[in-house]
């Protein structure tokens, strides 16, 4: 029955803003918490460095690789549409702006969450299913303090440089493709690059989002870990909820701070 | 008048404790108290509500009625860094081990020696292979979890449970799985932390035959309340049929063996439920 169908739709509608809400609360609750027990992770600093290791170092391949190539694409796209306007040597400007503004905060956050944002998830999720993390309590060791912690910590320190080692691996890129292959003039292209790129209002804006995206990906994929229901099966869908979900966070993140930093409001 | 028996204070006392997973009520209003520096097992059928007992003993839930004692303080109403002290008293094996799947069986021992202690890691090499030794895997030290058979993870477990000496230690399940020597092995080394240690022991078990030979005071679940408790002797020769027809092993008798359902009939579609 149509009246019956509606109904329906209405109580899914009501039970996802319910579940979205009581997310939100329970993920601020719970990042609150995470961060109130820092303490432990600053005094160790061996336990910083690992998860830095974890999240970082082990995501720097897929960054260096996509930086790489995304240099590559935006250099020759850049060349082809300024070649038509005779100001090829600007492709410099171009692909530098694209990157610390954009693309290298943007594109390494979402490369980070899936790399290390599902791996920080599934390591928690499985802590939780096989009771490691009871176990933990019952040695009176605090599991947010000794793992949870070290880890947002760690991801939060590897997001920023992450985001910076894609966006000079993109120049490199660019330079590779515009000025060794395609043969633009290399002094031009670096000192328009360097004429037009600020400190200020580019490259420290650009840090800024990483900061933000990273805080996000590594709230949620913790979040997700810690909430998931604790078997395989949920330990799964939480991961495949923490790429979904930060991918989106990022976009909309990356929305609001762009219009908040680059339109001069 | 001099009293001749000293009554020792219980380590553990629950008085009236009820607890509920959501609407299901797994423990009823139970009011025991173990005796402290003994061996107690708490028998029950799969299901009956024995890891949920310990869970309450460790704080990790909260009895949603009464209390539970862990030497004269209640445990639910603790600050979080009382509990926490509190813990640090107790030892826990997991009836599934729940060893850290990243370390190794070295540095699962070695782990609550390195969180709660800051000895030299020369002495915490030694203290670990002690603890090693006396699970009989001294050997398999360097191995990493994912090495090890289930009987050997539950080993290693024991060990990092009993590293940093604690009062209380709470076993679940310590014998399933495991093969007659080994089985021995873990008997013998429960009697032998009690009576040399003075350790107080709860053994969580289905498993009578064995634990009854060990063990000072017995107390018998069902259906989430105490129906009889008592020394090994006592619980031989008793003749309430529920705890006969559980150490005895007997299928049919009063104590189901099936989680609460409508009847068979009924969920076949053979009867209606009226
Ligand atoms: N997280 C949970 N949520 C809901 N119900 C649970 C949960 N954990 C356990 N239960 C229920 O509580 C009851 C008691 O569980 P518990 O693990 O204490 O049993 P047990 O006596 O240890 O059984 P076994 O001998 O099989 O280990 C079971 O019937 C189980 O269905
Ligand atoms: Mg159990």
């Amino acid at each position: 029955m149509r009246a019956n169908a509606f109904l329906k739709g209405f109580v899914a509608i009501g039970r996802i803003t319910v579940d979205g809400v009581w997310k939100i609360g329970a993920g601020t609750k719970f990042i609150l918490n995470v961060i109130s027990r820092s303490r432990m992770t600053f005094q160790r600093p061996r336990l910083l460095i690992d998860e830095i290791f974890f999240t970082g170092t082990l995501s720097l391949i897929i960054i260096i690789v996509s930086g790489l190539f995304v240099g590559l694409v935006l250099g020759l796209q850049g060349y082809e549409t300024l070649k038509r306007y005779g100001s090829a040597e600007a492709v410099g400007t171009l692909v530098a702006l694209s990157l610390v503004r954009e693309l290298g905060p943007v594109v390494a956050a979402l490369l980070f969450a899936s790399r290390a944002g599902s791996a920080m998830t599934a390591k928690i999720g499985i802590m939780k299913s096989t009771e490691q993390l009871s176990a933990m309590q019952m040695m009176a060791v605090d599991p947010y303090a000794r793992v949870v912690t070290p880890m947002f910590w760690g991801g939060f320190f590897s997001m920023p440089l992450l985001a910076a080692i894609f966006s000079a691996m993109g120049i490199i890129g660019g330079y590779l493709i515009t000025v060794v292959v395609i043969g633009v003039d290399g002094g031009a292209f670096w000192s328009q690059m360097q004429a037009n790129v600020d400190f200020h209002g580019d490259i420290l804006n650009g840090i800024y989002k990483s900061i933000v995206f990273g805080f996000a990906v590594n709230t949620i994929s913790l979040f997700e870990g810690f909430d998931c229901v604790p078997t395989a099966e949920g330990v799964s869908r939480a991961v495949t909820r923490t790429v979904v979900t930060s991918a989106l966070a990022i976009l909309a993140l990356d929305f609001v701070l762009t219009a908040f930093m680059f339109t001069g409001v | 008048m001099v009293k001749s028996t000293t009554k020792a204070i219980p380590i553990i006392e629950f008085s009236s404790v009820s607890f509920s997973y959501g609407d299901r009520r797994i423990i009823k209003d139970v009011s025991i108290s173990l005796p402290p520096k003994k061996i107690t097992a708490i028998f029950g059928g799969s299901g009956t509500g024995k890891t949920t007992f310990l869970r309450l003993v460790g704080g990790q839930l909260n009895p949603s009625k009464g209390d539970v004692f862990f030497d004269g303080k209640s445990i639910n109403r603790m600050k979080y860094s009382d509990l926490y002290s509190a813990r640090r008293r107790m030892g826990m094996l997991f009836q599934f081990g729940a060893l850290f799947t990243d370390l190794s069986v070295f540095d699962n021992v070695a782990f609550p020696l390195r969180e709660h202690t800051n000895l030299p890691s020369r002495l915490i090499d030694d203290l670990v292979k002690m603890k090693l030794h006396a699970v009989g895997l001294r050997g398999a030290a360097s191995l990493k979890t994912a090495e090890l058979s289930g009987g050997m993870a539950r080993r290693v477990a024991l060990a990092r449970a009993i590293a940093l000496d604690p009062e209380l230690i709470m076993y679940d399940e310590p014998f399933t799985g495991l093969d007659p020597i080994a089985t021995s092995v873990i008997a013998n080394l429960i009697q032998k932390l009690n009576s040399a240690l003075g350790i107080t022991s709860v053994l969580v078990t289905h498993d009578v035959e064995v634990s009854l030979k060990i063990v000072d005071h017995c107390i018998v679940m069902a259906g989430g309340e105490v129906i009889g408790q008592g020394s090994p002797e006592e619980i031989r020769k008793s003749h309430n049929p529920q705890i006969r027809q559980f150490i005895k092993g007997e299928i049919d008798g009063p104590v189901p063996l099936h989680y609460p359902s409508e009847t068979y009939e009924v969920d076949l579609g053979i009867k209606h439920a009226g």
